[in-house]
């Protein structure tokens, strides 16, 4: 199965067809936990932590715990067996959620 | 005595309460990556809403110093003196240093029968870090990552404590035999001196970091709920402006830069110029007020479930260079070992810490070999200890910690008392010595001791320890019977001086 987020290179705008529905999560190589995201004003915070693309862009904001200053986590969007790559954020315990800005065509 | 230190420090450490206006750490390492790999995607992520509002959380840190200290959840310090053989109220030391300064007042010595009374100072070198680095000197706080990061992270284990006596310089000391007379022998005003490095005992086992993630998720949730929707509001609202040409332009002057310092340095004047727009609106502000405050309660409860499961195991090394009244300096290496009794979350939300836990010492000391040359680095003594700390749930304003231990001490060599020719005997005639003179005792063999002691905290900080300890033998005297002694002290945990630090 493919990702359905590509990330446009003049902006850094996820986008991706209105109606689907993304799986996300995070990777990293020290312990590390998804503990709640928020897609245009809804909450999910438990496992799978997936959302709908609506038409119009929308903000993804992705809180995590870690267990290191600095821990390089990957946000992924999983698909099937996959997970694709949707971009890098440095965790820490006083900057511990990050941004994704995602497209609905 | 907390107010004049307090104030004296307040004046001594003001010049280097400035701070810089700077990057967020995230950006910087975005722009690493960048300079790493050549990923756009890195730029792309460093003029992100997240990390801008990470510059704008910087800014508003500096504003508001109120913190949560890590030790305030944690009951293992040793704020009093690490020595049992001067003024303590403790058999066994705790292995949790102060993150900042503390002192203790105490009385009672462990394995002598006294009524010593000794000042404690215990000072963090993570602050004089901070210090040295012109940084507000505000040591570890759960909102600050000056101590999980860096050379802090390392400094923040280090700390170093000088152990007072108050009041008479004097000792009396009992005869080595039942016909000798008591005398009074030198005194030391320095009684101990020490090193010790806290090795923070984090759980390295991944599935069990993992797995202790996964109670913190759950238990997160409501703060984490409450703060995406604010950080949402904020966002969106800073989007808009950077979408007003503020993105572009970033991108454009990145993209033309030459250099990585370059690259930082527009950077963070894009940051400063955004700042000001969101500062200029009305709306913002407020959006950025109340993200800021679920921020807050959110790192909170955040840092307490991580101390919690990550950080409370400790395991600390102690170099004590002891001065014990009326014999030759010793020098002490023990370990001390701590773990937490009961730390599982009792329910979803509210985070509650451990009860119970468990404190081992086990130490050599040495005599110097300036006083037995001969022999060189002679051991004299040998110790173990253990602890039990039981802190029941609060009943009304007072939530006092019950400890029963047990300190077993080996007496390897004989031990020994020091006189100089100024000694006299309490009538006062002085004892013919020609220069400072050393007497073995016949003191090898074994030292129990038992103690019950009550902690009570009183102010923040503030702390009221009263012991009674059973001992079977002093350290000097082998013949004796085992006797009681009871202890008091005061202590206080110095952080709210980084109160008036930060409010400066």
């Amino acid at each position: 199965m493919a990702c359905k987020l590509k990330r446009r290179q003049s902006d850094g705008v996820f986008v991706g067809d209105a109606g689907v529905k993304v799986r996300v999560d995070v990777q990293s190589e020290e312990p590390a936990a998804l503990v709640q995201l928020i897609y245009a004003g809804e909450l999910d915070g438990t496992a799978p932590f997936e959302f709908t693309i609506r038409k119009g862009r929308q903000k993804l904001l992705i809180a995590a715990a870690g267990v290191d200053s600095d821990q390089l986590m990957k946000i992924v969007e999983l698909s099937g067996s996959d997970a694709c790559h949707l971009r890098n954020f440095f965790w820490s315990t006083t900057h511990f959620h990050t941004t994704l800005d995602v497209e609905g065509k | 005595m907390r107010t004049l230190l307090s104030l004296a420090l307040v004046g001594l450490l003001a010049p280097a309460a400035a701070t810089a206006d700077q990057l967020p750490r995230r950006a910087v390492l975005h722009l690493a990556l960048y300079e790493k790999d050549k990923d756009r995607a890195e730029l792309l992520n460093a003029v992100g809403t997240d990390i801008f509002t990470d510059y704008l959380v910087d800014r508003a840190l500096d504003e508001h110093p109120d913190r949560v200290e890590l030790s305030e959840i944690r009951s293992d310090l040793q704020l009093g003196a690490l020595t049992g053989r001067t003024g303590s109220t403790s058999i066994v030391a705790r292995p949790g240093i102060s993150e900042f300064l503390s002192a203790a007042l105490e009385s009672g010595a462990v394995t002598r029968k006294t009524d010593d009374t000794s000042m404690t100072l215990n000072v963090n070198a993570l602050l004089f870090g901070q210090v040295l680095r012109g940084e507000i000197p505000r040591g570890c706080g759960s909102l600050d990552d000056a101590c999980r990061q860096g050379a802090g992270r390392w400094l923040r284990g280090l700390s170093g404590s000088a152990t007072f006596a108050v009041g008479d310089s004097g000792a009396t000391v009992a005869g080595a035999s039942a016909d000798t007379a008591a005398v009074i022998v030198d005194d030391n005003q320095l009684k101990a001196l020490t090193l010790r490095y806290e090795l923070l005992v984090r759980e390295r086992n991944a599935a069990k970091a993992q797995a202790a993630l996964e109670d913190a998720r759950k238990a997160l949730q409501t703060q984490a709920g409450a703060f995406l929707t604010t950080q949402l509001a904020l966002e969106t609202r800073i989007q808009n402006a950077m979408d007003a040409g503020w993105k572009d332009e970033t991108l454009k002057l990145l993209d033309a830069e030459p250099s990585a310092a370059g690259r930082a340095a527009v950077l963070l004047r894009r940051f400063q110029s955004l700042r000001a727009t969101v500062d200029a609106s009305t709306e913002m502000t407020q959006l950025r007020t109340e993200a800021f405050k679920t921020y807050r309660e959110y790192v909170v409860a955040q840092n307490k479930l991580l101390a919690e499961k990550l950080y409370r195991k400790a395991l600390t090394v102690d170099y004590i260079h002891e001065r014990p009244s009326g014999q030759p300096a010793l020098e002490q290496v023990r370990l001390v070992f701590s773990t937490p009794l009961g730390r599982k979350l009792e329910d979803g939300f509210e985070v509650r810490a451990p009860k119970g836990a468990l404190t081992m010492n086990a130490g050599v000391s040495f005599f110097d070999p300036q006083v037995t040359a001969e022999d060189g680095w002679k051991v004299r003594d040998t110790q173990v200890s253990a602890a039990l700390d039981w802190t029941p749930k609060q009943t009304g304003t007072l939530r006092a910690t019950f400890t029963l231990a047990y300190y077993f001490q080996y007496m390897v060599a004989n031990g020994a008392i020091k006189f100089d020719k100024t000694a006299i005997t309490p009538g006062g005639a002085a004892i013919p010595l020609p220069k400072a003179a050393v007497e073995l005792l016949n003191t090898k063999g074994d030292i129990h001791v038992a103690q019950f002691r009550v902690g009570i905290p009183a102010a923040q900080g503030v702390s009221f320890p009263l012991a009674v300890t059973y001992a079977s033998r002093t350290e000097l005297l082998k013949a004796n019977k085992g006797f009681w002694q009871g202890h008091a002290g005061i202590s206080y945990d110095l952080g709210a001086l980084k109160q008036l630090l930060l409010r400066k």
